[in-house]
């Protein structure tokens, strides 16, 4: 079974899932509440179960003609390039998404303001950026939200947590 | 002659508004957005709107949406720039121009290849609009004869549409749909005063915001990509000079049919939920193609072949904007996030928008047209420089859009539940978009499902369930939305059982990138 089959499967049960709670979750509430989320969830709940029915027929027609072709082999070295070219973008994947998620926690800690053009400048730095493109683009940044967005268009940022922590 | 007047009045007033000290600034702010957007490879329209979203909230609504709309507008322009002159094409839009284009180039026209695509895209808005002006009496006369239920049944109808077009399976298309519905009825009760779905999470009670989702689910998957392909482009320019100004408008004289016939292809697809902007390119490509004395010619530098994709390009923008002020149904993902817009600022889709809002609506329309029109001027003039920033690199890009998503997640509701919401839905946006799980029908969803639950709410209190029996356009749709449905996996089951793909199947896989 391939990964991306897996992931549609893993999909279509959590949205089955999904349109079940929903029912639930709802069922106390009055009729003209519950209603629209019955419409929804039924929409969900109809396609997710056409959705199994088309996975497990691909799986069986899949499945039907491997066993009808058992030499058909994949050729030599070509599967383990394939896996390893793979492997090596998921954890790309991961590590730019860690990067996000990292951004998100600096944010929430010490705001957009500084947490931004601090994130920019590191980000440029791990890439291999000449120093000079990394601190124009991190300081124009923090120009850019403080003149346009904080002065100008009167934007407040959420207070971080690190200044209601130490009570700033 | 009196509906004909008012509508010329109506058109003749929207185009004087494009003009006006509020709007025409703004419009070339997002002109200019549009422009860069549409050269980078990777970016695109769609991470235009999520960029420049928050930025509308704060404009008065008509100048905010003619903000957006110009940005949208153009970035199906400067794609062609990288198309032709690289080889390589800005966004997904505009794949099929740069299969003429490119050998255009190489050649030493690509000055010829560009005028004309500049030209074939002012040239498709226009037939769009004249089509808009066209039919716009008979769709005056169709949606006064829209009640409560006809409006809930053409929202679910649009839903549909978009879930069975945007994506390999109807199925999951729909599945998404139903899960942006659902999504758009977490809210806290007003008649009871109980939270539904929000608990006690108070961020939720109003709902779940618009602006981080649309960020997270389009955005970051797009920005993830461009940073692990870490494109930037290589390829050296055959040819940058600014020429064939006169011959580029020649040619797209001289082929002025195929111009109307792409700009109406064009304009239906857009009009048509979950086409959208791919689908019209190769549309009107595959006309070209076909009504050619010399088919063979085409992938080798044939004119007529950036010509058409470009009209039929341009042309699905207005098309797609016109189901969106309407009817609340949007043409395609980037209409969707419009009339996302277009609520917040308190806009309403429906009949005033062809009464006595057509003044506004036109106004949109000549938005396009007229953004259109400058940047293929912008474009000319600055065709040297903008070259070069094809050649950014991602390493530069990528921190730089993240950083302004991450400040625009969080200005509509000022709350680091915004920045918390962008990160879930960014994860769960790239493993849709890998899955290939189309992510417009779900936005589609939580957009046009605070609209359709008024519907539906208003359509039982008046008329109880009888508006599903007695009212005959409900019926007509639901047959519409029935066949929807049903004739796809028909048709699917009919050319597996002859082992072929069938046309709409293989089409489809190309509508979600670039709207």
């Amino acid at each position: 079974m391939t990964s991306s089959r897996l992931v549609d499967i893993v999909l279509t049960i959590s949205f089955c899932i999904l349109s079940i709670l929903a029912v639930i979750m709802v069922n106390e509430f009055p009729f003209r509440d519950k209603l629209f989320p019955y419409v929804a969830s039924a929409m969900i709940f109809l396609f997710a179960i056409v959705s199994c029915a088309s996975i497990y027929a691909d799986l069986r027609s899949s499945k039907n003609a491997a066993q009808n072709q058992p030499e058909n082999r994949p050729s030599e070295g070509r599967l383990g390039d394939g896996i390893a070219g793979v492997h090596q973008d998921i954890r790309i994947v991961l590590r730019l998404f860690g990067f996000i998620l990292l951004l998100v926690l600096l944010v929430l800690l010490i705001g957009h303001l500084i947490a931004i053009p601090l994130f920019i400048f590191v980000y440029m730095k791990m890439q291999n950026e000449p120093l000079w493109i990394a601190v124009i683009s991190a300081g124009g940044f923090f120009v850019f939200t403080w003149t346009i967005l904080v002065e100008t268009m009167n934007v407040a940022f959420p207070i971080p947590y690190l200044v209601d922590w130490l009570g700033l | 002659m009196g509906e004909f007047a008012f509508i010329l009045t109506a058109a003749g007033a929207g185009l004087a508004q494009v003009f006006t000290g509020d709007i025409f600034p703004m419009m070339l702010v997002g002109i200019f957005v549009g422009m860069f957007l549409g050269l980078v490879p990777g970016l695109g329209g769609l991470i235009g709107f999520a960029l420049l979203i928050p930025f509308s909230l704060s404009m008065e609504p008509l100048v905010g949406i003619a903000f957006l709309l110009a940005m949208s507008a153009v970035t199906t322009q400067t794609d062609t720039i990288p198309a032709v002159i690289l080889g390589v094409p800005g966004t997904a839009a505009a794949m099929a121009t740069s299969l003429d284009g490119y050998p255009l180039a190489k050649k030493g026209q690509a000055g010829r290849a560009l005028c004309a695509s500049y030209y074939a895209s002012i040239f498709g808005t226009l037939v769009a609009t004249a089509l808009f002006l066209l039919f716009l009496p008979i769709l005056r006369a169709v949606i006064f004869a829209f009640g409560q239920p006809e409006f809930f049944m053409l929202v679910m109808l649009g839903l549909i549409l978009a879930g069975s077009l945007a994506g390999n399976s109807l199925a999951r298309g729909l599945i998404m749909a139903g899960f942006g519905l659902l999504l758009s009825t977490v809210t806290l009760e007003t008649s009871t005063g109980e939270p539904r779905f929000a608990g006690d999470i108070l961020y939720l009670w109003e709902g779940v915001p618009l602006l981080p989702v649309i960020l997270g689910i389009f955005a970051i998957p797009e920005v993830v990509d461009l940073a692990r392909r870490k494109v930037s482009i290589s390829a050296t320019a055959y040819d940058t000079r600014v020429s064939g100004l006169w011959w580029g408008l020649k040619d797209c004289i001289r082929n002025w049919w195929l111009i109307i016939k792409a700009g109406t292809l064009g304009t239906v697809a857009g009009f048509i939920p979950g086409l959208g902007g791919q689908v019209a390119e190769w549309l009107a490509y595959g006309s070209a193609v076909a009504s050619d004395k010399d088919p063979s010619s085409f992938g080798k530098g044939n004119i007529r072949g950036v010509i058409a994709p470009e009209a039929g390009t341009a042309a699905q923008k207005p098309g797609a904007l016109i189901p969106t002020i309407t009817f609340g149904i949007p043409g395609n993902g980037g209409m969707a996030i419009v009339l996302g817009v277009f609520l917040i600022l308190g806009l309403r889709p429906g009949p005033e928008m062809v009464t006595t809002k057509l003044d506004s609506t036109m106004m949109m329309v000549w938005v396009i047209v007229v953004a259109n029109v400058v940047a293929a001027i912008l474009a000319l003039l600055l065709q040297k420089w903008l070259v070069l920033l094809c050649y950014l690199r991602s390493s530069v890009i990528v921190p730089l859009v993240v950083g302004t998503m991450m400040v625009g997640a969080t200005m509509a509701n000022q709350s680091f539940g915004d920045v918390i919401l962008f990160f879930i839905f960014g994860v769960l946006g790239y493993v849709f978009k890998h899955a290939d799980w189309p992510r417009v029908p779900l936005i589609m969803g939580l957009i046009m499902g605070k609209l359709a639950e008024q519907y539906l709410f208003l359509s039982t209190n008046l008329h109880g369930f009888k508006w599903l029996t007695d009212r005959p356009i409900v019926w007509v749709i639901a047959v519409v939305i029935v066949a929807v449905v049903v004739v796809p996996a028909i048709k699917r089951a009919w050319y597996s059982s002859k082992g072929q793909q069938g046309f709409l199947t293989q089409e489809s896989t190309l509508s979600e990138d670039d709207k």
